[in-house]
């Protein structure tokens, strides 16, 4: 089911913010013009990846460094150990579209 | 393993108010700055060093060894912000020198990793975080030992002939994950080789040079060292979950800081630690009107916290009560 997030104007490029939908706290991510989506908590102690450090498509969490590359959601770095879970997107008439599995 | 969620309630940490769009500038990462930083330091060793190689024959040796000793502890500062892969853009420069600064530290960077992870997630809660430099009620012996690392040095030196032998340490049992074991123990036979390298050098050559300039500094130039990261947490409350109240910032000359990489803005390194230590004290004078104001130097802290450990010993539950602008919801 795709869920309206928001205005891809409000997500200004290599950029990271947070959207709830449907009750769960979501990432979305413009890197280089791409749009990303993924769970926003760390998997390995919940820290907002909203907050973190975002470079070269490449998430860092705020709390201990643990890294995510964005567009796999794949865990690159301990602490964590599980990948994050990741959100098909589309944009259409400018508008961002999540797809909530 | 000690497992957090099962000794305690788990709570969110205070946290500051401050704009996402000025967050983003404060991590912003480079390489120079980690670049000189190490090049000054570097340049500060090898030249003090040398005077003291120069010396080394006369008394003038003794005090220009101290230096030396006091320029290595910044192995110390160095080893911890690499360890949060902020000194760098270029991860692997933050790898690199975190293992280097390691071996001077006698620590391995799987079990600082953890340790470390669990002091951020736990700061100074009493049984989980494994980082608490002095123990309620205090061992005033082992306090004072530590000024030369004596304390902490050798324990550190066992861990790593133990880890280095496949045996995990009781300490690290506590909160390394057993599935990082096997690294640990390579990392650690790595520290192991560079030390026996250093010590056999000695032996081989019949002197004391090689271990002079590297490994013992860290115990004979620990003293100032001690005195800085006391202030970080010693005497403070513990079991809270406001880093404002079980941390505290400091304001010392531009060479200790420079030698510390900035962690005497230690209170805004626990509220943001993905912030780089050259952003700190940026940081802080963003959040200065939400955190308690600094201890005014080295010796103004030292004064709260020495007498404070010293009461501690009758009484455990005294602690230094850090003022802040607004109590924590």
């Amino acid at each position: 089911m795709w869920v309206k997030v928001c205005s891809i104007s409000e997500i200004s490029e290599e950029d990271v913010f947070g959207f709830e939908v449907e009750a769960q706290r979501l990432a979305v991510y413009n890197i280089g013009g791409k749009f990303f989506a993924t769970e926003a908590l760390c998997t390995h102690e919940k820290a907002d990846l909203v907050k973190g450090y975002l470079d070269g498509g490449i998430i860092e969490c705020p709390k201990h460094n643990a890294r995510f590359e964005v567009a796999t959601g794949k865990c690159l770095k301990r602490p964590a150990k599980h990948d994050l879970k990741t959100f098909p997107v589309k944009v259409e008439g400018g508008v961002l579209y999540v797809e909530m599995l | 393993m000690v497992v957090p969620e099962n000794v305690l309630k788990i709570e969110e940490w205070y946290s500051p108010s401050i704009t996402k769009a000025e967050m983003k500038q404060f991590l912003k990462r480079d390489n120079w700055h980690g670049a000189l930083n190490f090049a000054l330091w570097f340049g500060l060793l090898i030249g003090v060093g040398y005077l003291g190689y120069l010396l080394i024959d006369t008394l003038w040796a003794i005090p220009v060894f101290f230096l030396y000793g006091v320029i290595y502890a910044g192995s110390n500062g160095r080893h911890h912000e690499c360890s949060h892969g902020t000194v760098f853009k270029t991860p692997w420069l933050n790898d690199f020198f975190y293992f280097f600064c390691g071996v001077m530290e006698i620590r391995d960077i799987i079990d600082f990793r953890w340790s470390h992870t669990r002091h951020h997630s736990y700061t100074i809660w009493r049984g989980v975080d494994p980082e608490i430099l002095v123990m309620r009620p205090p061992n005033f012996r082992h306090f004072l030992l530590d000024f030369f690392y004596l304390r902490s040095g050798p324990r550190a030196l066992v861990n790593m002939v133990l880890h280095s032998l496949g045996i995990v340490s009781a300490h690290s049992k506590n909160y390394v994950e057993p599935e990082d074991y096997q690294k640990m123990f390579w990392w650690s036979r790595a520290n192991l080789v560079i030390w026996l390298s250093v010590i056999g050098a000695s032996v081989y050559f019949q002197t004391w040079l090689p271990l002079l300039y590297f490994g013992l500094p860290r115990f004979y130039g620990g003293f100032f060292l001690w005195c800085f990261v006391l202030l970080q947490h010693v005497g403070l409350s513990e079991n809270v979950w406001d880093h404002r109240k079980n941390t505290s910032s400091v304001d010392v000359n531009p060479f200790l800081s420079f030698l510390f990489m900035h962690m005497e803005n230690h209170v805004e390194h626990h509220l943001f630690p993905l912030v780089p230590y050259h952003q700190l004290p940026k940081l802080h004078k963003k959040l200065k009107d939400q955190v308690p104001v600094p201890y005014k130097s080295l010796w103004h802290g030292l004064s709260k916290v020495v007498p404070m450990v010293l009461a501690q010993r009758k009484n455990p539950d005294l602690f230094i009560d850090r003022s802040v602008p607004f109590e924590a919801d």
